[in-house]
């Protein structure tokens, strides 16, 4: 009897073996809520280090330095002097960059000079704009021997064979002079008769006295601008949307992206949310929102906003080449504080202008509001092979730059009639307006001009105003 | 060794084995075993935690774990069109405003919100029957879906929620959409009725697009969805009764193409006052879910 029992109890055991074995080999795991095992591991690009984060607004080559006979600034006049202007993804650029941010990491305070040197007598053969400012100083990789400064430009200045730089700070308008090694004038020395301006436009200095004398408004030019004085040909570009990795950014927005619900659109945009923060994602733009997150404070330095705007940009689709961050700065609202960062995508020296910009909005919660809109040329062929830059040939001229400017009064005139203001001309140059529809979109040449703070786009060649709505 | 004693030691490291393995499958959470996902400690606790809060639980539920998915959703263009056919055929005259359109006949009117939410006014009303505060709930009920039908004016798996009366002859029959018997509380059909006539409708009617069912996943205990709602509510300061707890599906609504919806604890307090707890999240369900700037599009 107890045999048979030990058997019975036997078989028992080994059947409920087997079918727990089966169970936990191939039985479904109980459907879990907890996020716990849903965290993925999740590769996003690396942020830029500082030295890649900040770059020149522009620089400005003076054409004297590379003649024969060298004048001083003393000898020349504004109108006599011209330019050379090399922006972000123009050839020429990144080498002087590279040059100056390599002799800042150089230069501590050892070098800094006990005397004014003569400016008068020199030459300010070559200007880096910094905006936004370029950090300097302690914990920086620039200028470690001096205290903490936020540069606005830093000009070079020959006089006879020694280099000196001069460096300007931004908020007090303090300057320091620093005098060159040979070895370092030498280095300088090469990269600017290196750098190549055969084919490059010269550009005029806009002053007031030059506004006075062409326009009969008054136009007061606050900030350096530059405009090309000679032919200019560009053409229409073909472009194509930033292609994003959404899989991927879903995962990064959400901890457990299942929780996430999806509404797609009347337009075919897709918006994820889990009710609190939402992603909308369409074929050219991307919009992150969290916006509890709004209401905070910021007590993040400028220096610690620039690692973190590195980050977010690295984090929400990555950092593409030739994408300038192009504002950094503390903004209010109410009794919240919030760094805005904003980035432009250049395309041989010329920036895209886009219906949604490239912009974080964060505070020390993190990021409250997010957008993402880059498109690039289509230069690349079915064969995976660059196509021919065209001729000037092939290209459009652009109407000169005071027609422009002249037909952007008139607009800005127009927006406003018959108020009286007094003009501030702050920003003109030339770009791409990033037009046409989803599926083929186009970059058509254009002049930018920002009178009062209204931005004004002027199709380059016919001078036609384009609006934000035509924008993509 | 003899047979009886190999018996044994395989019991032994049979049993063993066993405890294991089911060590393995079942651990940490031995819980699921009893197949409750709310223990009667659990719902004495919730309980004591509500009439803390001046709540009173007057409503039954399903202690068992239970899973759901999400459910995507169109706006029901069929019965919009069948509706609206109706208006049109009769030569109502259409005005277009920003953010909804009017279909307008001597009789009545259709309102068709952008968002997908369709009004009818009468403006005489439509005689239903005498005294009709006073009928049964289930005679009135049959009345009101026999004209709605007739009118084309009833969405398909429908069912009745509730009746809310008050003293002034007015009605309101609460219809809501369902898929294969499970609510979609976001779909709802509302019956206006006031001195015996039907005065208004308003429909907001979805069209059911699929299960995800690749989401599918345990929803939070109904215990846990009346602990948030109550923390989210905070105390009450007058005696509130929790009429009814349900597992469904709810959204607000949206002028989109398709969208997913969670689902939800339905909470109705003192027969009339609705909440929709997410059964995934524990969070209140607001109207939209979408964040304010990128409604802005």
């Amino acid at each position: 009897m107890i045999e048979q029992l030990k058997t019975i109890i036997l078989l028992i055991l080994v059947a409920l073996s087997l079918f727990l074995t089966y169970q936990l080999w191939y039985g479904q795991k109980p459907a879990e809520l907890s996020a716990d095992e849903v965290y993925e591991h999740v590769d996003v690009e690396k942020p830029r280090p500082l030295e890649e984060t900040i770059t020149p607004a522009r620089i400005v080559l003076t054409d004297e330095v590379l003649t024969d006979e060298v004048l001083t600034d003393e000898e020349l006049t504004d109108e006599e002097k011209g330019y050379f202007v090399f922006n972000e993804g123009e050839h020429g650029f990144d080498q002087l960059w590279e040059e100056l941010s390599r002799l800042l990491k150089e230069i501590n305070n050892d070098f800094l000079a006990e005397q004014n040197f003569p400016k008068e007598k020199a030459l300010n053969c070559l200007t880096f704009y910094f905006n936004p400012v370029m950090p300097a100083g302690e914990d920086m990789p620039w200028l470690t021997g001096i205290s903490n400064e936020s540069i606005e430009n830093i000009k070079l200045y020959c006089l006879d064979d020694s280099y000196w730089l001069v460096i300007n700070e931004a908020e007090h308008g303090a300057e320091q002079q620093l005098l060159l090694t040979d070895e370092q004038a030498e280095r300088f020395r090469e990269i600017i008769s290196g750098v190549s301006t055969e084919d490059d436009v010269v550009y005029t200095f806009l002053t007031n006295e030059l506004m006075s004398e062409l326009f009969e408004q008054e136009l007061d030019v606050r900030v350096p601008i530059y405009v090309p004085e000679g032919e200019v040909y560009m053409e229409k570009l073909s472009l194509k949307a930033e292609d994003l990795d959404r899989r991927l950014l879903l995962k990064n927005t959400f901890v457990d992206h299942r929780l996430a619900r999806v509404i797609e659109e009347k337009d075919g945009g897709l918006i994820y949310t889990d009710g609190e923060k939402g992603l909308r994602m369409t074929d050219v733009s991307l919009e992150y929102s969290y916006p509890r997150l709004e209401e905070g404070q910021t007590s993040l330095s400028y220096n610690d906003s620039l690692h973190q705007c590195s980050n977010l940009i690295s984090y929400y689709g990555g950092w593409p080449a030739n994408l300038r961050l192009e504002k950094l700065a503390l903004n209010a609202r109410g009794r919240s504080f919030y760094y805005i960062s904003e980035w432009m995508l250049y395309h041989e020296g010329y920036p895209f202008y886009t219906a949604l910009p490239t912009r974080a909005l964060y505070n020390d919660h993190g990021l409250f509001h997010f957008t993402r809109s880059l498109f690039f040329p289509e230069i690349i062929d079915n064969n995976n092979e660059e196509w021919d830059i065209p001729h000037n040939e092939e290209r459009e001229p652009v109407t000169g730059w005071d027609e422009a400017l002249q037909a952007a009064l008139e607009v800005f005139t127009g927006w406003s009639p018959g108020i009286e203001l007094r003009l501030r001309l702050e920003a003109m140059n030339l770009g791409y307006a990033v037009t046409g529809s989803n599926n083929a979109p186009q970059g058509v040449p254009v002049w930018f001009v920002r009178i009062n703070g209204e931005e004004i786009l002027l199709e380059a060649d016919t001078l036609q105003l384009i609006s934000k709505e035509d924008l993509l | 060794m003899n047979l009886g004693r190999a018996k044994l030691i395989l019991i032994i490291a049979f049993a063993g084995l066993n405890i294991f393995l089911g060590y393995q499958l079942f651990w940490p959470d031995f819980g699921r075993l009893a197949n409750v996902a709310v223990t009667s400690e659990e719902l004495e606790a919730t309980e004591r935690m509500l009439e803390d809060n001046n709540y009173i639980l007057d409503a039954s539920f399903d202690r068992s774990p239970q899973t759901s998915d999400f459910l995507t959703v169109s706006p029901d263009q069929n019965f919009r069109q069948k509706l609206l056919y109706q208006f049109i055929k009769s030569g109502a005259a259409v005005e277009e405003t920003d953010d909804a359109t009017y279909y307008r006949l001597d009789e009545k009117t259709a309102v068709v919100h952008l968002s997908g939410l369709i009004q009818v006014f009468y403006n005489k009303g439509v005689f239903l029957a005498e005294d009709s505060v006073n009928l049964e709930e289930n005679e009135l009920k049959s009345q009101v879906e026999e004209y709605l039908q007739d009118n084309a004016l009833m969405p398909e798996e429908l069912m009745f929620d509730y009746l809310e009366k008050n003293e002034d002859d007015f009605i309101l029959l609460n219809y809501y959409q369902a898929l294969d018997k499970t609510p979609i509380f976001a779909g709802q059909l509302k019956v206006v009725i006031e001195s015996d006539h039907i005065k208004a409708i308003e429909v907001y009617s979805l069209q059911p697009v699929e299960r995800v069912l690749h989401r599918e996943m345990e929803v939070i205990s109904p215990t846990e969805a009346l602990s948030n709602l109550v923390t989210e509510l905070g105390a009450s300061t007058d005696k509130r009764v929790i009429k009814k707890i349900d597992l469904g599906y709810f959204s607000g609504e949206y002028d989109a193409e398709k969208w997913d919806i969670p689902p939800v604890w339905r909470i109705v307090l003192d027969g009339y006052q609705k909440y929709y707890i997410n059964a995934f999240t524990g969070n209140l369900e607001k109207d939209t879910v979408i964040p304010e700037q990128l409604q802005e599009h």
